[in-house]
C-alpha cells in the first residue's frame, strides 16, 4: 500500500471528489479569444506565450565566445574553452513584426570586467536569505572553475559544433576570434528591445549539459533554470547577465524594456442601439477599434448604431510611438429581446420545459446535464424533459441538474443562449 | 451509456475540426470539474483559469487523437494534470532554491489517529493555494494524481529523497494551515 497515505490525505481527496465549480462564461470569452489568435491584456499566461510564440525573432541568436580565464598578470592560460549562442525569444504574440537585428560578436563588443560577473547588479531590495542562497550559489560554482581544464584544443570541437548550428555568417566570425584570445572574461553586448509586460525567454544551445546556470537579470530577480522565461513591466535598461558553472566569464545582453500603453474603454448606449464608446486608454498614440464585425474605426472615441440587440465583441488596441502595442476587448450586452424563463425546481416526474417571453423569437431547444456535465436529455420539438435518466429511471430527489437553452432563428443560426441550474424536489 | 459515449466522439470529432460552438460545448462540460484540478496546482484562481485554458488550447490541437477508447474525461483530465506539472517543472528550479533556505526541523513523521477528516473543498483549495509551489506540486502528484515518489522524481526531475521530504512538509503545513483555521 502507499506509504503516509493517511487521513487527511483521504479527507482532502474526497472532498475534491466531486467537486464541481459553476461555468464562468467570461472565461470562454477569453479561450475563445485566444483560439482565434487575437491578443487580449489579459491574457498574459507563460505557457500559451510558450506555445504561441517560441518561434518568433528566431533570428536573434547570437554567438557568444567564452575565455578561459586566470591570473591575467601571469597570463597563464589561453583560449576559448566554451562556445556558446543565447538567443532572447521575445514571446509576445501582440508584435509578430520579424527579426531584431543584432551586432554578433565583434571586437568593440569585448570588454574586460574585472569585478565579479555575479553580485553587482543585484538589487538591494533583494530578500537577504535568498541573496544568501545565491550567494552560496554563486560559491559553488566558482569552485567548480576551479577544476576546469582550460585548454586551448577545446577550441576545435566546440568550433565544429558551432559551426554546424550557425549560420554562415556566424561562423566568419568565431574563426576571426580563434586567435588566442584575452585572458579576461569577455562581455557581449547586444541590446535587445521588447515592450514593458512581454515575455522573454533567453535560451542558451550549445552550452554543455553538466553546466549550471545563474542568471542576473539585472533587476534584483535570479534564476538556475536553463531556459528562464521573464516579464520586464517597468521600461528601462537591464543588463542580463548569464554564468555558467563551467567557465568564469559572464556572458551579458542588454535588454531596453520599452513603455507600453494601456488599452481600456467604456460604452454607453445612448439611445437604442445607439453605443458611444469612451477611449479611457492610457500613454497611447493610436487607437484601432473593431467594433462590429464589419466596423472598424481609428477614431478616439467612435460611435456606432448596432442593428440588432445581444452581446457583441468589441476590441480596441492601441499602440505608442515605440511600436508597442495593449489590447482590451469585450463583451458588450444591448438589451436582450428575449428572455428564457425555466422553473428552478420539479418534483420527481414533474415536467421541465423552459419558455421564451416571446415565442415567435425563435425555435428553442435545450439540454439537460448532470453535475458532472454529462448529457441527460436533449430535447425535441417542444417537449418537456419529464425528470427521466438515460436509464428510464426518474432523477433522485434532491439531485441538481444543469439546462442549456440555445435558440435557433428559421435558418437555424443560434441566435440566443442561456443556462442554468433545476434541481429535483424531495 | 453508448449513446453518450458515441455522442462525445462525434463532440470530439467537430473539435478536432475547430468548430467553435463545438469546442464551447466540451469546455462548458468540463470545466466544472476541471478548474478544480487546476486550482490544486496554481496559487490563485486567476492562474488556475490560465491553467485551464491553457490546457484546453492543447485538448483542442489533440482531439483528433482521442480514440474513445477511455473516457473522454480521464482523457482530458490527463492533459489538464500534465500541464500543470509541465508549468511547475518549468519553473522548478527556482522553487526549490526558494524552499532550500527554510529551516525546518527534521522531525519523524507523527502518526496520525483513526478520526475521520470531514473536509470542505474549498478549505482543501485554500489550504493547497497557501503551500509552497513545490510542496503543493508534490503533494498534488502523490495524493491526488496518485504517483509514487519514484514517478514524481521523474517527471518534474527531483530526486526521490526531495519529493518525500516535499510531500512530509506538504502535510505537515497543511495540517498546520488547516488546524490554525481550526477545520481540522
Amino acid at each position: 500500500m502507499r506509504e503516509n497515505f493517511n487521513n487527511l490525505e483521504k479527507g482532502m481527496k474526497e472532498s475534491l471528489n466531486d467537486f464541481e465549480l459553476p461555468f464562468d462564461s467570461k472565461h470562454w470569452e477569453e479561450l475563445e479569444m485566444r483560439l482565434e489568435g487575437k491578443s487580449a491584456s489579459s491574457l498574459s499566461t507563460m505557457a500559451a506565450a510558450v506555445v504561441t510564440a517560441l518561434i518568433l525573432m528566431s533570428g536573434i541568436t547570437y554567438v557568444l565566445v567564452t575565455a578561459a580565464i586566470n591570473d591575467s598578470t601571469q597570463g597563464i592560460s589561453k583560449g576559448i574553452e566554451d562556445r556558446s549562442n543565447f538567443s532572447l525569444n521575445a514571446l509576445d504574440y501582440n508584435d509578430m513584426s520579424g527579426e531584431i537585428p543584432l551586432v554578433l560578436l565583434d571586437d568593440n563588443d569585448v570588454s574586460v570586467d574585472e569585478s565579479h560577473p555575479f553580485i553587482e547588479g543585484a538589487d538591494k531590495d533583494v530578500n537577504n536569505s535568498n541573496k544568501d542562497n545565491l550567494i552560496a550559489e554563486v560559491q559553488s560554482i566558482v569552485q567548480e572553475n576551479k577544476t576546469l581544464p582550460k585548454t586551448v584544443s577545446v577550441i576545435e570541437k566546440h568550433s565544429v559544433e558551432v559551426k554546424n548550428q550557425l549560420e554562415e555568417k556566424s561562423t566568419e566570425k568565431i574563426e576571426k576570434n580563434e586567435a588566442p584570445i584575452n585572458t579576461a572574461p569577455f562581455i557581449i553586448s547586444s541590446a535587445v528591445e521588447i515592450c514593458a509586460g512581454e515575455k522573454i525567454e533567453f535560451k542558451t544551445e550549445n552550452i554543455s549539459e553538466a553546466a549550471r546556470f545563474l542568471w542576473n537579470f539585472g533587476n534584483a530577480d535570479f534564476s538556475t533554470e536553463t531556459n528562464p522565461v521573464r516579464t520586464f513591466n517597468e521600461p528601462g535598461e537591464y543588463n542580463v547577465t548569464l554564468i555558467l558553472s563551467k567557465s568564469t566569464e559572464k556572458i551579458e545582453s542588454k535588454i531596453i524594456v520599452l513603455p507600453k500603453p494601456e488599452a481600456k474603454f467604456a460604452w454607453n448606449e445612448r439611445s437604442k442601439g445607439q453605443v458611444k464608446f469612451s477611449n479611457l486608454s492610457e500613454k497611447a498614440d493610436a487607437s484601432y477599434w473593431q467594433i462590429d464585425d464589419e466596423f472598424t474605426s481609428t477614431d478616439i472615441n467612435p460611435t456606432f448604431e448596432y442593428s440588432k440587440a445581444g452581446k457583441k465583441l468589441v476590441t480596441l488596441k492601441v499602440e505608442n510611438g515605440f511600436g508597442c502595442s495593449d489590447s482590451s476587448f469585450r463583451y458588450i450586452k444591448l438589451d436582450e429581446p428575449v428572455e428564457v424563463s425555466a422553473p428552478s425546481a420539479i418534483a420527481q416526474a414533474e415536467n421541465f420545459l423552459p419558455s421564451l417571453s416571446d415565442p415567435n423569437y425563435g425555435q428553442l431547444m435545450f439540454t439537460i446535464h448532470n453535475m458532472k456535465g454529462q448529457l441527460i436529455y436533449e430535447s425535441e420539438e417542444g417537449k418537456p424533459w419529464k425528470g427521466t435518466m438515460p436509464d428510464g429511471t426518474y432523477a433522485a430527489p434532491d439531485s441538481e441538474f444543469a439546462w442549456l437553452v440555445l435558440v435557433k432563428n428559421n435558418s437555424g443560426k443560434e441566435i440566443y443562449s442561456d443556462s442554468g441550474k433545476v434541481k429535483i424536489l424531495p | 451509456m453508448s449513446s453518450e459515449k458515441s455522442e462525445f466522439i462525434e463532440l470530439a470529432r467537430l473539435c478536432a475540426s475547430g468548430d467553435r460552438k463545438a469546442q464551447e460545448r466540451l469546455y462548458r462540460l468540463f470545466y466544472g470539474r476541471m478548474l478544480p484540478v487546476c486550482l490544486r496546482y496554481a496559487k490563485d484562481s486567476e492562474l488556475a483559469k490560465d491553467l485551464l485554458q491553457d490546457a484546453f488550447i492543447k485538448v483542442f490541437s489533440k482531439i483528433k487523437s482521442y480514440d474513445g477508447v477511455g473516457s473522454l474525461e480521464g482523457w482530458i483530465r490527463r492533459i489538464v494534470v500534465n500541464n500543470a506539472i509541465d508549468e511547475f517543472r518549468k519553473k522548478k528550479n527556482d522553487f526549490f532554491l526558494m524552499e532550500s533556505i527554510e529551516n525546518f526541523s527534521e522531525t519523524e513523521e507523527e502518526e496520525d489517529d483513526d478520526k475521520e477528516v470531514k473536509l470542505k473543498a474549498s478549505q482543501v483549495i485554500e489550504a493547497l493555494q497557501e503551500l509552497t509551489p513545490a510542496y503543493r506540486a508534490v503533494f498534488n502528484m502523490f495524493v491526488f494524481e496518485e504517483m509514487t515518489h519514484a514517478e514524481i522524481a521523474e517527471k518534474v526531475g527531483i530526486s526521490v529523497g526531495t519529493s518525500k521530504s516535499n510531500l512530509s512538509k506538504a502535510k505537515r503545513n497543511l495540517k498546520n494551515i488547516l488546524l490554525r483555521d481550526q477545520r481540522f
